[in-house]
């Protein structure tokens, strides 16, 4: 289960990395290129949006692996302690349940795409090879809460609390 | 069925999910009961949703932050503050806050700002006789202009949720700014005036500026562009992210390229914890609009609240309220465009909504039980929640102020805004 857990983690890693490289220099390269040469370069932004795609939806693995998903505490105090780890558990097995039903859908939505021939504008990449990074990204995440389900000692110390929004991960807070 | 939702949420709550799963589901389940059982459309609704170039600001606004938060900016630009303030009362406190707003021009976070100037002036302040409260106190209100000072990462979401102009918003975020930095440094030079100051030092005024020099480009190019017009908020964010790379790799020479990818790592991770709420967010709107939900709510309400004052003091309560125990971007997310149609309603300009949200939510960071920058300084401060929280009180009373003065005088926003 841990080298499964591994094996998720290393390649969403990379993806990430390799998206937001995209992301970020197919935008400086256009923003230099309109400042310097006048004109963007056809199709950077759509390389940046694909770039932006890839990181944001693997980037959800990283951040459950480090247990920074925001989660609102207002009703913890309402789970008698005898139940704590109980609900602790179900909840990694219900969250699993939501990303393999992420999954299923998505599924049906890169076939659907395939079925018309969708393409993207400007790129004109077939729409369905990049909405497979949805069904990638959700069955990883699955996996994943399925076996925080199952081996509580892989769950994410700590499970930081934070705000993505003020772009910051340090704040922490037990779960 | 609505019923069945809420008690759906609350159950999941009880679970312990995360607000990405509460969204998720608050969206697939509206689409499964009241729009013909299509489920998928959540799906499409992402897929648009990434597809808004003006979301790519997010992600590089991030990384230009978390590069320049990584060096010696914060330890730059609190010397340049420190020289400037030497002579006047209190002048470290002062300059405590006036390093903070400088930071926030770079970092764009509240939390980021509190650490890396109470990781500095912290000890300085106990070191030249400041009460441990009151500098706990400065110190994480000061962080809160983090979000506030463009480039703001609320701004921006708050932006694409109700497609109002970012780049007004950023230019918004200015006078506000400016009042909160005022008000913070006029307490503090109401309580510390007794305090003298020592005559200005030119050579150590030179030296600081020679070395803070380098953090002034940043805000300077990403506010002064979007304003003349040269960049959309998008492009300015680029432009930050070279700029902020250009003085940490080459002219401080405070990071190589293993942590610049570390950086890039730190952001997607980020990113994964906001997108897809974002993503979530949009789909349950789209939904909502397409279900005329706000005019109804716009029509139900309108018996209640006919006002503007009626409005603000409402809209400002519940805004405090949910700012205590939601997260800034959620709340932002949800909010901003179930308030927009009744603030337009009432002639509330989207802009100045979206700047009132910003600051009133920024309190949240400060008031207990889930306020960041309490948690933030607990263990940056080695103090108690109780010792952190009694601090920030006074503080919290101030930033009130504030936003009252804010939401009651709408030029302090829109002064530069068109």
């Amino acid at each position: 289960m841990s080298a499964l857990l591994t094996l998720i983690g290393t390649t969403e890693r990379w993806l990430c990395v390799v998206g937001f490289a995209v992301m970020a220099a197919a935008l400086v390269a256009d923003v230099g290129a309109r400042l310097f040469l006048g004109h963007g370069i056809v199709g950077a932004p759509q390389f940046g949006l694909v770039g932006m795609l890839v990181t944001a939806l693997f980037g959800v693995g990283l951040a459950a692996d480090r247990g920074e998903h925001f989660r609102p505490q207002v009703l913890d105090r309402f789970v008698p302690a005898g139940l704590e780890r109980a609900v602790v558990g179900f909840g990694h097995a219900l969250t699993a349940a939501f990303f393999v039903l992420l999954m299923v859908l998505s599924i049906r939505v890169a076939r659907e795409s395939a079925q018309l021939e969708d393409v993207t504008a400007l790129l004109r990449w077939p729409v369905w090879v990049l909405q497979l990074v949805f069904v990638l990204a959700f069955g990883f995440n699955a996996v994943r809460y399925l076996i925080f389900a199952a081996v509580p000692r892989l769950r994410p110390e700590g499970n930081i609390v934070t705000s993505a929004a003020d772009g910051d991960d340090t704040a922490g807070a037990s779960r | 069925m609505g019923w069945l939702l809420a008690a759906l949420l609350v159950l999941l709550l009880w679970l312990r999910q995360p607000i990405l799963v509460l969204l998720g589901s608050a969206a697939l389940f509206v689409y499964s009961v009241w729009d013909g059982g299509n489920p998928q459309y959540v799906i499409y609704d992402t897929w648009e949703a990434f597809n808004k170039e003006v979301l790519l600001a997010v992600p590089l606004f991030m990384f230009a932050g978390a590069i320049m938060s990584r060096g010696t900016i914060a330890r730059r630009l609190i010397d340049l503050a420190v020289a400037l303030t030497r002579p006047m009362p209190g002048g470290l406190a002062i300059a405590t806050v006036l390093s903070a707003a400088g930071f926030a021009a770079i970092s764009g976070s509240a939390t980021v700002t509190l650490l890396a100037v109470g990781a500095i002036m912290y000890q300085a302040l106990l070191e030249n006789g400041y009460s441990k409260s009151f500098a706990i106190g400065l110190i994480s209100a000061s962080g809160v202009l983090g979000i506030i000072i463009p480039p703001s990462i609320p701004l921006i979401l708050y932006g694409v949720m109700t497609e109002t102009s970012i780049a007004d918003l950023f230019i918004a975020g200015l006078g506000p700014a400016l009042v909160l930095v005022l008000i913070l440094a006029l307490y503090t030079l109401a309580l510390q005036g007794r305090r003298s100051g020592s005559s200005w030092d030119l050579a150590e005024i030179r030296a600081a500026t020679r070395r803070g020099i380098s953090a002034i480009p940043l805000p300077v190019v990403i506010l002064g562009g979007i304003y003349a017009g040269l960049f959309t908020p998008t492009e300015a964010a680029a432009v930050s992210v070279v700029l902020a790379a250009f003085v940490e790799l080459i002219v401080h020479r405070d990071m190589g390229l293993a942590e610049l990818k570390e950086v890039a790592l730190e952001t997607s991770r980020l990113m994964g914890s906001l997108f897809l709420v974002l993503a979530f967010a949009v789909s349950l709107n789209i939904f909502l609009t397409y279900e005329q939900v706000p005019q109804q709510a716009l029509a139900a309400m309108e018996g209640m609240i006919d006002s503007q004052w009626q409005f603000l003091v409402l809209g400002n309560l519940m805004l405090l309220l949910v700012g205590m125990v939601i997260d800034i971007g959620s709340a932002v997310l949800i909010l901003g465009p179930m308030l927009e149609p009744m603030a337009n309603r009432l002639g509330i300009d989207s802009v100045q909504l979206g700047i009132m949200m910003i600051v009133n939510l920024g309190i949240g960071y400060l008031t207990p039980p889930m306020g960041l920058n309490l948690i933030v300084a607990m263990g940056a401060f080695k103090e108690d929640f109780v010792t952190v929280t009694k601090a920030v009180l006074p503080f919290i009373g101030l930033m009130l102020l504030g936003l009252a003065i804010i939401a009651l005088v709408p030029s302090i926003s829109l002064f530069l805004v068109g």
